[in-house]
Parts: structure tokens; C-alpha cells; sequence
């Protein structure tokens, strides 16, 4: 099965066929200092970098102010971006860092959970109600004991693993792409997703027998 | 993989693939955009106050230093000026040296009437660098003809230097000029 690129799959998903400006000139007319340019780098990659952090802290207010902060370190640091690796991947590198550093530092303070609603209209809506009358044991289940079972789960992982699934599991990032991400080779990746997995089986239990 | 935990893995991928739709209310991540690009252009402006505002906020808490910086800059001011008008009239500071010039080469010459000749060469023109009474007398004469070192008409010695004003031909200069070469002036130091 080919896989896409990080690069190929977002220019596909996220711009279409009609994919405006190339990403290299947005990133140097981002670096002589046009902020329309850098806006639209912004608006091209801040749904998913926002998912990302918001999956791995399970707070809001905090994913704004690190997607926030991940984009303006971003343009502090444009100067140094050489290209080696997408500029997806670069951003995404410093979202994640953000946020394993925030995670650190608000360590044990797992209270303050504000989840955002699940949204059940266009696409997810079939999913989630087929996902529920099918498989879930007690079909009375209210989606948001779901949610926040399958949060809670997610918070009970360690960072790396947390991380490892949001972006493969939920954000769909290949392997390789996420070794980038993370800094460590494709075996590792695979591993802990496998790990990972493990645990959430366990602690989800009771909504996966059949 | 156990035929078990196949179905479990799936519902499992399933169950996480939830989380998904749990996405921000419409609008708040054009909202985070702006706030971004807001944010990064209150950073910019900060940075080009910043000197300014620093520079003014250390002197407000500190008027001995804001004292300090006053006078450096008078200092420095004065200066600027001094070197600007150095600059524009170099004939001012000229002056004095090329008189010493011309006294050494004179008493040089005074043994050496071929050295006295090529110091004639190599004297400044009159076109208006040198000024000094001294400059004018020794060019009043032809150079290469008219010898440098004046020598008393009674020992036949070398005269010393105050002494050529006396007998320059005062004719063709300015009444001015010939009250200032007459006076007692000595260029000797």
C-alpha cells in the first residue's frame, strides 16, 4: 500500500486541488516579514496542530495558548527553518515539544478537564451513532460518559504513548512521519502504539467486549 | 494476534477514531489565527519602542545617569564640532608647523646651498595655504634665483630667521601684513 507523504497528504486534504501558493514562497515571504503570508501558513495547519494539542492535554484554554505560542515560536524561528523536513512536520515538532513541556510542568493536575462537545452534525454523526448502537454494551450509553471514558483513558497513558496515538490513531500521521515528529526511528513508534493500545484496551474494557 | 483481540483492536481503533469529532465551536480557530497574527504584530511594535522606552525608563529612575549621558553627548558634540571646523579650515592648525618647516630648512640650507635650492622646490605655493608673513617674504623672490639663507653683509654669517623679514622686499605686500612682519615677531621657539 503506497503511503502518502505528511506533505503530499496535507496539501491534498487540507487545499485541494486548487492548492493556492506554493509553501515554500509562503515561507520566505513569511521570513521578509509578510504576515499575510505567515496568516495563511497559520490557516493551513492550525486545525490540526490544535487537534493535536488539544488531545494530548484535554483542556482548551491550554491547547489555545499552546497552538498560540507554537505558531509564534514558529515565526521567531522561521529564519532557521532550512527545509529539511516539511514545514508540517517542523511545526508540528514544536507543538509537540510545547506540549510535553507544559504537560510536565501541570504534571498530577489531571482536575481540570474541560472537553469540548463532540460534534454530531455533518460526517461524525453516522459514525458516532453507528459506533455506539454496535458496539457499545449498554446501548443507553450517553455519548458523553463515552467521551469522557475514552478521555480519561487517554490521560492515564504516558506522553509518549498519548502522543503516539493522537497522531496515528486520531490524526491519521504516518509512522515515519511521526518518528520525525518525535525524534526516534519508525520500530520505536510501532511499539509504542502497540503498548499503548494494550493499555487502553484495559481501561476501556468495558466498552469493547462484545 | 488472537482471533479475540482482533475484533477488540478494531473497536478499540474505532472507539479512538471518536475523538475525531471533538472539534472547537465554529469560528474559534479563525479567532486563534487572528489573535496570532495580532499577537505577533504587538511583538513587532514592542520591539521597535522598545529601545526607546528602555532608554527613557532607566533615566526616569536614575537622573545621576540621565546627567551622564547629558554631558557624553555634549562632550561628544563639542568635539564633532572642533574635528567639523578642523576639517574646513586646515590652513588654521597648518600654520605654525609649516613656519617650523621653513625655519629648519633654512638653517639647513645655510650650509648646503643646493639643499636651500630644492627646499625652494618643495615650499608650499602661494596660491593660499600658507598665509604666514614668512610664507609671503620667501616667496616674493623667484625660486631657484634667489637664495634662501640670509647672511649678515658685515660677518658674512648666517643670519638667524627673524632676522630676513627685516630685509624682504616689503613692497608688494599689504600694510597690514608689513605691520605684522615688522613687528618683533619670533617665529622661533
Amino acid at each position: 500500500m503506497p503511503t502518502a507523504t505528511l506533505e503530499d497528504q496535507t496539501e491534498v486534504e487540507l487545499y485541494g486541488e486548487i492548492a493556492a501558493r506554493p509553501e515554500k514562497e509562503l515561507i520566505a515571504e513569511s521570513r521578509d516579514g509578510d504576515l499575510s503570508a505567515f496568516d495563511e501558513l497559520v490557516r493551513r495547519h492550525h486545525s490540526r496542530i490544535y487537534a493535536t494539542v488539544y488531545h494530548m492535554t484535554s483542556n482548551r484554554e491550554d491547547t489555545d495558548d499552546l497552538t498560540q505560542e507554537t505558531f509564534l515560536k514558529a515565526y521567531k524561528a522561521l529564519k532557521s527553518f532550512k527545509g529539511d523536513s516539511s514545514f508540517y512536520t517542523w511545526v508540528y515538532r514544536i507543538a509537540v515539544n510545547k506540549t510535553i513541556n507544559f504537560l510536565k510542568q501541570r504534571r498530577r493536575k489531571s482536575g481540570q478537564m474541560s472537553l469540548n462537545e463532540m460534534d454530531l452534525s455533518g460526517e461524525g454523526q453516522g459514525y458516532i451513532l453507528e459506533f455506539i448502537s454496535e458496539h457499545t454494551p449498554r446501548r443507553d450509553v450517553r455519548l458523553h460518559e463515552l467521551q469522557a471514558k475514552l478521555n480519561e483513558a487517554m490521560q492515564k497513558l504516558s506522553d509518549a504513548h498519548r502522543l503516539v496515538v493522537t497522531l496515528h490513531d486520531i490524526q491519521g500521521v504516518p509512522h515515519d512521519e511521526i518518528g520525525k515528529i518525535m525524534d526516534c526511528n519508525t520500530g520505536t513508534v510501532r511499539s509504542r502504539l502497540f503498548y499503548a493500545r494494550q493499555q487502553l484496551q484495559a481501561h476501556l474494557s468495558d466498552y469493547l467486549k462484545n | 494476534m488472537s482471533k479475540d483481540s482482533k475484533p477488540s483492536t478494531d473497536s478499540l481503533e474505532k472507539l479512538i477514531k471518536l475523538k475525531r469529532w471533538e472539534e472547537p465551536p465554529p469560528g474559534h480557530l479563525d479567532r486563534l489565527s487572528s489573535q496570532i497574527i495580532a499577537q505577533i504584530e504587538a511583538d513587532r511594535a514592542l520591539q521597535r519602542e522598545s529601545i526607546w522606552t528602555r532608554i527613557f525608563g532607566v533615566l526616569e529612575i536614575k537622573p545621576v545617569l540621565a546627567c551622564a549621558y547629558c554631558a557624553g553627548a555634549m562632550g561628544l558634540l563639542v568635539v564633532g564640532l572642533g574635528m567639523k571646523n578642523e576639517l574646513n579650515h586646515p590652513q588654521v592648525t597648518k600654520q605654525p608647523k609649516s613656519s617650523d618647516s621653513y625655519r629648519l630648512t633654512g638653517i639647513q640650507s645655510a650650509n648646503d646651498p643646493a639643499t636651500a635650492r630644492a627646499a625652494s622646490f618643495s615650499l608650499p605655493n602661494s596660491q593660499g595655504l600658507w598665509r604666514s608673513p614668512a610664507a609671503s617674504a620667501w616667496h616674493s623672490g623667484e625660486a631657484g634665483t634667489h637664495s634662501p639663507v640670509l647672511r649678515s653683509s658685515v660677518s658674512g654669517m648666517p643670519l638667524p630667521l627673524g632676522a630676513q623679514f627685516l630685509r624682504t622686499d616689503h613692497s608688494s605686500r599689504s600694510t597690514t601684513e608689513s605691520n605684522r612682519v615688522t613687528q618683533p615677531v619670533n617665529f622661533t621657539r
